[in-house]
């Protein structure tokens, strides 16, 4: 690697222990849940319920404290949308990386995530959880609305569990993308080594929050 | 108040009225019958020598001066349903009396062996409308000896095969193996009358339909002094219940009715002074487990669903299937004759038909807030088709629950040419009687002459279904259906409509297109490596 490179500290504790025990908790949650709709046998089917609620709840639990910290340490700010080098992004993935171009983005203090990341992130943030949640929510108490007006819109049992599902797949597509993506470091387990020890070594620009293209040419 | 409190924390939710229940039977049935108030031994009524059953009753009536316009105002002297002055404008008459059903279709020209389970003394021969009001047959139900129902429907010309499909025959192993019968006199019997009990109840609803639990599958001789897995109410190591504790009486108006049942609709526990409905809910409340998601599924589904699993399991088979359409059949000699299954059940007679049986049955789940569309004598129906006779048009509305039935289809004559179903002259004396002609012509003509109904005098067979709810034969909660059992691919509940049950009869669609989108992603993800890896290499290589 030429050129200077800076540790940064990309990823805090919490972060990573959010991170990592999320991702324990919706692995389980999927595996589980799909068992509950019937695809397989793993647990058992009355384990199986058990296990997603109390997932669900520790799951709730832990995006109430993440909520908190994404608010109170301003990360939230890696998570707003720019339009700014999206388009670089996807070009990059699409040709540039076969080629060998180096890759338009680095991650810096002010900006972790690279312009798809963000909107990725966003989205499953913004959209595909609180799809999961609001239905999961409705599917675990049925029972408490199905007296009230919410039946008179027309919502039932069926139409909950099928965008339950639906954000199931969306998150499983999510997941799919999400894993291969990480291979896409400078290394193939760059991004991986970031999400488990916390840095990353990134090249020293003058700008400070534009990382400087070109600089991870292999030597 | 504050007794009350300190209840409602020691027996939460249904805790309260489970004692209160349990407060109930005990003044109403437990103690009543071992520690009754009146000795009837010493009644100086009831010290005569009795020659005639009729004299018991005069004997009975002397003190109880109400009873007999008490019952005359019952289902169980009427046999019609709403009872007479009950009936609201649209009822359509129903009880035993009107209505029609797959095993022995009919009472009208039946009606005098019909009436050997009337509660009076005999019925004239020929029942269509009402029944008469007349003196009642106390020890019917009040018996407690286990006697009488055997000296009265052997000795008062009951027709055999109306409780042994082939007239007795298969029963005369039964008879040695339990003794002499009729060793006590009228005198001993009148003189210890007392409360009901599933014995003196059961000498009538367990021998319907032509043999022990032919007809219910929920209910058979095995519930006396039953095992706890056979019914936990009625065992004398559960509840030890008997059938008055759930069916209290009111004037002699027992609670529950199958044409009007309240079981699958109520929603209320009752308070120990307004006494059982004959209902789960009654004793139970609606949220009667420790689980909550459990609890949660009594909105639509009935206890009964997932707390009977199975019916017919007490080791008596019940009836599945009748085909009259066989009988007539007899020997070379013109004698009627009858055939059996290893179990001794009755599979053919001539007077029948082709019958089967089934033990431990799966029932046939529907939504039912009720009440069954019942078909009575004269029934108009499309041959070419199975009909349902009593058939529940319930559908989801809030108040009608998934309920387990026991499902029985026969063979019964109709009219080819108005497509009526026909009245069948079972007994009497007469050639006409098919179960003395073994005609079934004639059988058919004198039927349809008594019920009033046009006969072309052609005949065919005609494919029937009849329906019975389950509502006994509770099982150990440990035996109850699990949720697998719902909840999986082609569950219990799959043919039932209008019900989402997760993991049953999933959407494929979506399942698909999931899939497919999930397929697509991973081999999206797999060519851009597999390319990223090609590229590199021929980088490096060049």
């Amino acid at each position: 690697m030429s050129g200077k490179t800076r540790r940064l500290v990309l990823f805090r504790g919490y972060e990573r222990f959010w991170h990592w025990s999320q991702a324990v908790l919706m692995i389980g949650m999927a595996l589980t849940g799909f068992e509950i709709r019937g695809t397989y046998t793993l647990f058992g089917f009355e384990t199986a319920i058990d296990l997603h609620v109390y997932s669900a709840w520790a799951l709730i639990v832990l995006w109430v404290f993440t909520i908190f910290w994404h608010l109170t340490t301003g990360e939230f700010r890696h998570y707003l949308p720019r339009t700014e080098g999206v388009v670089k992004q996807i070009e990059y993935y699409v040709r540039g990386i076969f080629l060998g171009d180096p890759a338009p983005f680095h991650p810096s203090e002010k900006a972790k995530h690279n312009p798809l990341q963000r909107l990725a992130y966003l989205a499953l943030k913004a959209f595909m959880i609180p799809l999961i949640w609001v239905t999961g929510l409705l599917y675990l108490f049925y029972n408490d609305w199905v007296t009230t007006w919410l039946v008179d819109l027309g919502l039932t049992l069926e139409i909950v569990a099928i965008l339950h599902v639906i954000a199931a797949f969306l998150m499983l597509l999510f997941l799919i993308a999400h894993l291969y993506l990480i291979t896409t470091g400078e290394t193939i387990g760059q991004h991986m080594k970031a999400m488990i020890t916390g840095w990353e070594d990134v090249p020293v620009d003058d700008h400070h929050d534009t990382p400087k293209a070109g600089s991870s040419e292999k030597s | 108040m504050m007794s009350v409190d300190l209840m409602s924390k020691l027996l939460p939710g249904n805790g309260k009225q489970l004692f209160a229940c349990f407060v109930f039977s005990v003044f109403a049935g437990g103690v009543w019958a071992s520690n009754m108030t009146a000795d009837h031994s010493q009644f100086e009524a009831l010290q005569q020598p009795f020659t005639d059953v009729e004299d018991i009753n005069v004997a009975c009536v002397s003190c109880h001066n109400q009873a007999e316009e008490q019952l005359h105002d019952t289902v169980h002297w009427q046999w019609t349903f709403p009872l007479e002055g009950e009936a609201e404008d649209g009822d359509e008459q129903l009880g035993k009396l009107h209505v029609l059903n797959g095993y022995h279709p009919n009472v009208v020209s039946n009606a005098s062996d019909c009436g050997s389970c009337h509660i009076g003394y005999g019925l004239s021969s020929r029942v269509s409308d009402v029944i008469q009001e007349a003196a009642v047959d106390c020890l019917m139900c009040h018996d407690t000896s286990g006697e009488y129902f055997y000296n009265k429907f052997h000795q008062d010309g009951a027709e055999c095969t109306m409780c042994h499909d082939d007239a007795g025959e298969a029963n005369k192993d039964r008879v040695k193996d339990e003794g002499e019968r009729f060793t006590l006199g009228l005198t001993e019997i009148a003189q210890s009358v007392g409360a009901t009990s599933v014995a003196s109840c059961g000498s009538c609803h367990f021998y319907d339909g032509g043999a022990d639990g032919a007809k219910h599958g929920d209910l058979d001789s095995a519930l006396i002094g039953a095992e706890f897995e056979m019914d936990v109410h009625m065992s004398p190591d559960g509840a030890n219940l008997s059938c008055s504790d759930c069916h209290q009486s009111d004037n002699h108006k027992l609670a529950g009715s199958r044409y009007e049942s309240l079981s699958p609709i109520d929603t209320q526990g009752v308070s120990a002074l307004e006494g059982s409905r004959a209902t789960c809910v009654s004793c139970h409340g609606d949220r009667p487990m420790h689980d909550e998601k459990l609890n949660d599924h009594t909105d639509v589904v009935a206890c009964q669903a997932c707390h009977i699993p199975a019916y017919a399991r007490n080791g008596i088979s019940t009836k599945t299937s009748w085909d009259w359409s066989t009988a007539e059949k007899r020997d070379r000699r013109r004698r009627p004759i009858a055939s059996y299954d290893e179990d001794g059940n009755v599979i053919f007679a001539s007077g029948k038909g082709d019958m089967t049986y089934g033990d431990d049955l799966t029932p046939m789940y529907q939504w039912h807030d009720g009440k069954l569309d019942y078909a009575t004598v004269g029934e108009t129906i499309d041959p070419a088709q199975l009909t349902p006779l009593n058939p529940s048009q319930a559908v989801r509305d809030g108040e009608a629950k998934i309920f387990p039935f026991h499902q029985f289809t026969s063979r019964l004559p109709y009219d080819v040419e108005t497509n009526q179903l026909l009245p069948i002259n079972l007994v009497g004396r007469s050639r006409d009687a098919l179960w003395n002609g073994y005609d079934w012509e004639k059988a058919l003509k004198a039927g349809a002459r008594a019920a009033d109904v046009e006969f072309s005098g052609e005949y065919d067979f005609a494919d029937v279904q009849t329906i019975r709810a389950l509502n006994h034969t509770v099982a150990p909660k440990e035996q109850a259906l699990q949720c697998v059992d719902c909840h999986s691919e082609n569950g219990l509940m799959a043919a039932v409509p209008n019900v989402y049950v997760p993991g049953s009869g999933q959407h494929s669609w979506l399942d698909r297109f999931g899939g497919l989108a999930m397929l697509a992603a991973f081999f999206g993800v797999l060519m851009h490596g597999a390319l990223r890896w090609f590229f590199n290499r021929r980088r490096r290589q060049s």
